[in-house]
């Protein structure tokens, strides 16, 4: 019986060399070889010096779950033909004993404790490249860009000049910012939304009696429409909560594929709350093609109930917050990233507790003056949304009448930050719009980007900036 | 005595908890498990779409125009599916769990649905072709003939305009014409033997009905009642020549022939919700059509979505007897609680309709 056990490591051993060998990973290896040293069956003697490293965790994970399969069936086999002995002899008896705790309580356990170190070894693998994942997209970005540029590709949306993008902020859709893009859009714009869920859909604004409508149309349709007219775009992040640079890497890939990443597109972008930073990130990659921000609710400065839910993720769970939402994207930054399930990560939450956007303006500024400077000229307005409370005043120094007082946040970002104080003269128009609320429970900073004045706002650079 | 109290009292509570149990409303989430003509109206409306201009129905047939989308489109091309071919290709939204997604799917591949027509099949249907100059070259089952836009109007038009039929029936049809710069909207008018023919600006209409000149027309419009059609998104009435569009707040339903009170309002308000026929409300008289409760905290607490209020609620489509909102719940702090639609069915009952919440992506 403990022949056949033998055989069968043997067996395993053979293609455990085959798989180091295959990956070329020391992880690997060292998994591998302290697997078989506990075993007892020496050491794995594969090379593990190629070139690229080729890890399959699926394909490993699957061979060590035949292993336990082959031992399994090993062990229901051999007990079978034991029970079949009608007087097992003594020697038989130890034998089948000595079988069941080998694999039970040895071999078994070994290849769980394998498996493990190989779901490790995938999480680690995964770390390491979700810190390049995000330079290597820009890469690619870049490359895709020059070589449409010198092939003279296009894509189905080459033509329209101006475009308008909207950019929703966290634990939030796209809905809303349609709903203001249909009113601040004129007759004949067509609006793209793009859904999370990879949905798209297509509307061209029509003005009848007065107001604007959004009628639905396809593809087909909308290729042949002119392109005169001012493309908008409402996007929904891939995740929820995604850090700002995965948003600015995605919408760059975006605007590729639909050919408006050129010399002769000029995109207004329009952001509510962290969808600001969202804007600015992009701006700050592609400063050439964009020629406006429009901010409104966004925390340019470190974000306190931002911050908080990064440090207490269960207190903001109970208030519908995903602070722990994985967003497949990796600062280099260590104070803002997290680990969530041994996956280090970053989201809008790690950004909104360890940086303001001067940092990062600070550091764009000795790395690349020339891109800084260009943020200087982009025309940026950040909008304050605030309640007030109104006080009744009686007889009081021979007063009668009513006063305004302001809040000084919009219930989730200070005034302060959403007028981006600290980036100083990069902002070049600060407002403060009436936004109606009520504390944090019901705050003006839900209702912001549903606000008259800033549809008002949206529609006028809208109207202005048009080639 | 005290048995009396007793039953007094039993009787009071059953009939507190009766009334309470009519007030309530009861939701139903999901799709309406099956088709009803007042959903294949809304999935024809929905699906046809913006690109679809609709002509009219024979037995089992719809005759629509394809819409043009620009200048250079200079013809108008026909096409015709049957009802058992729609029911057929929008079966799948009743067995599906994502109906956001089939819905856009079904609306983005119709192009199957539309089997093309010649006009040469029915005579309502006319061949015109807007040449340079933007003249009209028209060719009806019983004659033929051109008709200068700007020499008509008796002013000079930039560019070339987008042409599209807006109506056709036994006496005539309608183009509409627009200037896709300016956004200045033209109608053509003509009786198929083209013995009266004219063009009207949109801003010139009701003008033009005052003082009559449409009246050669009247049989060409979509009729709402004895008195009253529609036009232009609006409804004249062809005893008085004078045309109507609704207040600020309120709105037409799809055919025109309704009116939702206060529909219009941002977000819709909660409590009864009031439709009047259309002939009532320009009368000015209070007579209800339908009458329906909304009630958000409901809906919010159906869903579990636990939001800090409503911040979007309006009209996505609304007709006769099928009314679908779309609602969008703002989360606290910020960010969405979750959206969703709301499908009030009217057929069985207008003042206590079936409630279905269903995410449509309306």
């Amino acid at each position: 019986m403990s022949q056949r056990i033998e055989q069968l490591l043997n067996a395993h051993k053979l293609e455990a060399e085959e798989i180091v060998e295959s990956t070329s990973s020391k992880l690997v290896k060292e998994a591998f070889t302290t697997a078989w040293n506990n075993l007892n069956k020496g050491s794995i003697n594969a090379s593990a010096s190629g070139e690229t490293i080729m890890f399959n965790y699926e394909q490993i994970n699957s061979v060590i779950k035949k292993w336990i399969y082959d031992l399994e069936i090993c062990l229901d086999e051999e007990s079978r033909k034991f029970n079949r002995i009608e007087d097992p002899t003594g020697e038989e008896e130890w034998e089948n004993f000595i079988l069941k705790t080998k694999i039970n309580d040895f071999v078994l356990p070994e290849y769980e404790s394998l498996k493990q170190k190989i779901e490790e070894i995938d999480t680690a693998f995964a770390n390491a490249s979700l810190a390049y994942r995000s330079p290597l997209q820009q890469a690619l970005n870049d490359i895709n860009l020059l070589y449409n540029e010198i092939n003279d590709i296009t894509g189905s949306f080459t033509g329209f000049e101006n475009v308008s993008v909207y950019i929703h902020g966290i634990e939030d859709t796209g809905k809303s910012f349609f709903n203001t893009a249909v009113k601040a859009s004129s007759h004949g714009d067509i609006i793209i939304h793009e859904y999370r869920n990879g949905d798209v859909e297509y509307y061209e604004v029509k003005r009848v009696n007065g107001e604007n409508k959004e009628m639905k149309i396809d593809l087909d349709e909308l290729e042949s429409k002119d392109t005169n007219n001012r493309l908008h775009l409402v996007y929904e992040t891939e995740y929820e909560n995604e850090h700002r640079q995965k948003t600015s890497d995605d919408l760059a890939e975006k605007f590729i594929e639909m050919g408006l990443l050129n010399d002769e597109t000029q995109i207004d972008m329009f952001a509510h709350s962290y969808g600001g930073r969202r804007s600015f990130q992009f701006a700050m990659d592609y400063p050439d093609n964009v020629r406006s921000i429009t901010t409104i609710g966004t925390p340019y400065d470190e974000n306190l109930l931002g911050g908080l839910a990064n440090t207490f993720p269960k207190p903001a769970e109970s208030l519908k917050k995903n602070s722990t939402e994985y967003s497949n994207y990796l600062d280099f930054n260590e104070e803002n990233q997290r680990v969530d399930n041994q996956f280090q990560h970053s989201n809008a939450y790690t950004d909104m507790n360890s940086e303001a956007m001067v940092d990062d303006v600070e550091e764009l500024k000795l790395a690349n003056p020339e891109t800084h400077e260009k943020l200087l000229e982009m025309e940026i307005t950040a909008v304050a949304g605030r309640d007030h409370t109104t006080y009744t005043v009686k007889g009081y120094g021979g007063y009668d009448g009513t006063y305004k007082v302001y809040d000084t946040s919009d219930g989730a970002v200070s005034v302060k930050s959403q007028h981006g104080e600290s980036l100083e003269a990069i902002i070049d128009n600060r407002f403060s719009y009436d936004v109606k609320g009520e504390g944090i429970s019901k705050p003006a900073h839900s209702f912001e980007i549903i606000s008259e004045d800033f549809i008002q706002l949206i529609r006028q650079v809208n109207t202005d900036n048009k080639e | 005595m005290k048995k009396i109290m007793l039953i007094t009292l039993t009787c009071a509570l059953l009939l507190f908890a009766c009334e309470k149990d009519e007030d309530k409303v009861t939701y139903q989430q999901g799709f309406p498990p099956e088709n009803s003509p007042a959903l294949t109206d809304f999935l024809q409306s929905h699906i046809l779409g913006y690109g679809s201009i609709f002509l009219f129905e024979e037995g089992d047939n719809f005759t629509y125009a394809i819409r043009n989308m620009n200048e250079n489109e200079n013809t108008i091309k026909y096409f015709q599916y049957t009802s058992s071919e729609f029911n057929e290709y929008t079966k799948r939204i009743f067995s599906t769990e994502n109906y956001a997604s089939v819905l856009n799917e079904l609306f983005n591949g119709k192009k199957g649905l539309r089997e093309a027509i010649s006009h040469e099949e029915d005579e309502r249907l006319p061949v015109v072709t807007l040449e340079e100059g933007n003249v009209l070259s028209i060719k009806t089952s019983q004659n033929e003939s051109s008709f200068s836009i700007p020499d008509n109007l008796e002013k000079e038009i930039e560019g070339k305009l987008l042409m599209n039929i807006y109506r056709t029936n036994e006496e005539g049809f309608i183009l509409e014409l627009e200037n896709e710069n300016t956004g200045e909207r033209y109608y053509f008018f003509a009786l198929h033997d083209l013995s009266e023919m004219d063009v009207f600006q949109d801003t010139e209409l009701a003008d033009a009905a005052g003082q009559e000149q449409l009246v050669p027309y009247y049989p060409l419009l979509e009729k709402i009642n004895d008195s009253l059609s529609v036009i232009d998104y609006q409804v004249i009435n062809t005893k008085t020549n004078e045309l109507f569009i609704t207040k600020d707040d309120d709105v037409f339903s799809e055919d025109y022939k309704y009116v939702y009170i206060n529909g219009k309002t941002e977000p819709i308000k909660e409590g009864t919700q009031k439709i009047q026929k259309v002939e009532d409300y320009i009368s000015g008289n209070k007579e209800i059509n339908a009458e329906f409760e909304l009630n958000y905290d409901e809906i919010d607490k159906e869903l579990n979505l636990e939001s800090a209020g409503i911040r979007l609620a309006d009209i996505a489509y609304f007709n006769e007897n099928c009314i679908i909102l779309s609602l969008e719940f703002a989360e606290a702090i910020t960010g969405s609680a979750g959206s969703t639609n709301v499908i009030i069915d009217l057929q069985e009952d207008k003042n206590n309709p079936t409630y279905y919440l269903v995410d449509l992506g309306l």
